[in-house]
């Protein structure tokens, strides 16, 4: 059997901060929770004792922001352009939403076409960035604390709370249906491999985006 | 053992600041270089190395100056939201209720400093450690006055059972009230009530101390909603993820994918 034609659905400054918000994430949530409740100082060791945990912290916060930040610096157009496919929501989507509760549970559905991103994914490209912001802000606040008001200080703390939770939340669905899931594998290994996803994959669950950018290629 | 803590009487006091002395020595306390501000207060605020000040307010009132002056440090509550907060669990009560912190624990994350609803800790860069007055445990274990309540010249500050400074308070502002018409007792209730008990010439406002002060709204959802509750929706979406894991394979959605030539590992 011939080598199938593969096409490019992760860009490589997509990949990249995908990876590094992958390694930074974990490191974070696990240097946050030894520092945050005794549950977990069995995993002091690996950080150092909680100073370490501290330090590492701030560390990959740094990392954290910086590389999507640099990203957006480098090419603004490209999350733009996600933004607003991730903003961009029709009839589609919406049934999509609603027939999604029976697909996580295995009963067949037809859903209905989708774009580059499905209307799940859609809802993940806005809520991890969201996540991010809230999250980098009220840390900057935590960690200058004293060159803050009071009332700022106050509030950054639930706010930093609440962001790393339903982050951490969003995180699981996230994890699982981005690997595990049935069908899901392609897509996977795009975001952590070299961006290609197999053509017949693409036009099966992604087929406006497939029709639209690689659609006419096919007909050549 | 009951709560112990020590009255400031205000009308007694002369703004001599040994107090303020006898803590830094106690706790050998490097002292601070600070400018003058055209004010009698040498130290502008609580810092890591002052945990006690003496404080002073000038009002004109009535074409005469009016000079108010009060001693600030930890109030030591009775239910101190710091030791709440305290994600490493270096805060705690001693038997006779002075809030005292283990510095061996601090890890300086300064949420205690945020807090506290009178503003009290303060964050030491150097060690990276908070501090505050610990209302000298380590003398009181011995039958020894505090630090500052044995300076004090002119009896001003007076140490004892909360119960018993209590009555003394009200005894003293109600002598007071004929010359001093706002007199009052702070500390009684202020934030759900402290060990520290005041008597006030005026109003609380004149001394720089807030009318009432209560922990922040904020502080409260963070402590009794989010971090108790909110965390259980990571474990529910595990829990949703584990089980669509298995029914998917179950239900046989997964082969029928893969029968498309869309395995589950691509």
């Amino acid at each position: 059997m011939a080598e199938e034609k593969r096409v490019v659905k992760s860009s490589l400054g997509a990949r990249i901060t995908h990876w590094s918000h992958t390694i930074c994430w974990f490191i974070l949530l696990f240097s946050g929770l030894l520092m945050v409740t005794d549950w977990f100082s069995w995993l002091a060791p690996v950080f150092g004792g909680v100073n370490g945990a501290n330090l590492l912290h701030r560390i990959f916060a740094i990392v954290f922001a910086a590389v999507p930040l640099i990203g957006l610096i480098y090419n603004p157009r490209s999350f733009i352009n996600w933004m607003k496919e991730a903003l961009t929501w029709g009839k589609d989507e919406i049934k999509f939403m609603m027939m999604f509760p029976f697909d996580l549970i295995g009963i067949k559905v037809n859903m209905p076409p989708q774009d580059r991103i499905n209307a799940g994914q859609k809802f993940n490209s806005l809520f991890f960035p969201t996540i991010g912001l809230f999250i980098g802000l009220s840390g900057v606040v935590m960690w200058f604390a004293e060159s803050f008001p009071l009332w700022m200080v106050r509030i950054a703390y639930p706010i930093h709370d609440l962001c790393w939770i339903l982050g951490t939340m969003q995180l699981m669905f996230h994890m699982y249906l981005g690997s595990l899931h049935p069908g899901s594998g392609e897509s996977f290994w795009a975001m952590f491999g070299d961006g290609k996803v197999r053509a017949s994959w693409a036009k099966h669950h992604h087929t406006k985006w497939y029709e639209r950018v690689y659609g006419e290629e096919e007909e050549e | 053992m009951p709560n112990k803590g020590y009255l400031v009487d205000t009308s007694k006091c002369i703004g001599c600041r040994g107090c303020v002395v006898a803590c830094k020595q106690w706790n050998q306390l490097p002292a601070e270089r600070t400018s003058f501000k055209g004010t009698y207060q040498t130290v502008p605020d609580l810092t890591a190395n002052n945990y006690t000040i003496v404080t002073f307010h000038e009002y004109e009132e009535d074409g005469q100056i009016k000079w108010y002056f009060t001693k600030r440090q930890c109030m030591h509550c009775l239910d101190p939201v710091c030791l709440k907060v305290c994600p490493q669990k270096a805060i705690s009560k001693t038997d006779t209720g002075a809030v005292v912190r283990d510095r061996e624990k601090c890890v300086g994350c300064q949420y205690c400093a945020a807090a506290c609803p009178f503003h009290v800790p303060r964050y030491d860069k150097v060690n990276d450690k908070e501090t505050k007055c610990s209302l000298c445990p380590e003398r009181t274990a011995e039958g020894e006055l505090p630090a500052c309540v044995k300076a004090c010249i002119t009896g001003a500050l007076q140490y004892g059972d909360r119960d018993q400074l209590l009555a003394i308070a009200n005894k003293r502002v109600s002598e007071l009230k004929a010359e001093y018409p706002n007199a009052n007792v702070y500390g009684d209730k202020q934030a759900g009530g402290t060990n520290i008990i005041y008597v006030l010439a005026d109003k609380p406002e004149k001394y720089g101390f807030e009318e009432d002060p209560k922990v922040s709204i904020a502080i409260t959802a963070w402590q009794d909603i989010i971090q108790p509750y909110f965390p259980w929706l990571i474990a529910l979406t595990g829990a949703v993820s584990v089980f669509s894991f298995f029914s998917t394979r179950l239900l046989g959605v997964g082969k029928e994918k893969a029968h498309e030539g869309e395995g589950i590992h691509g």
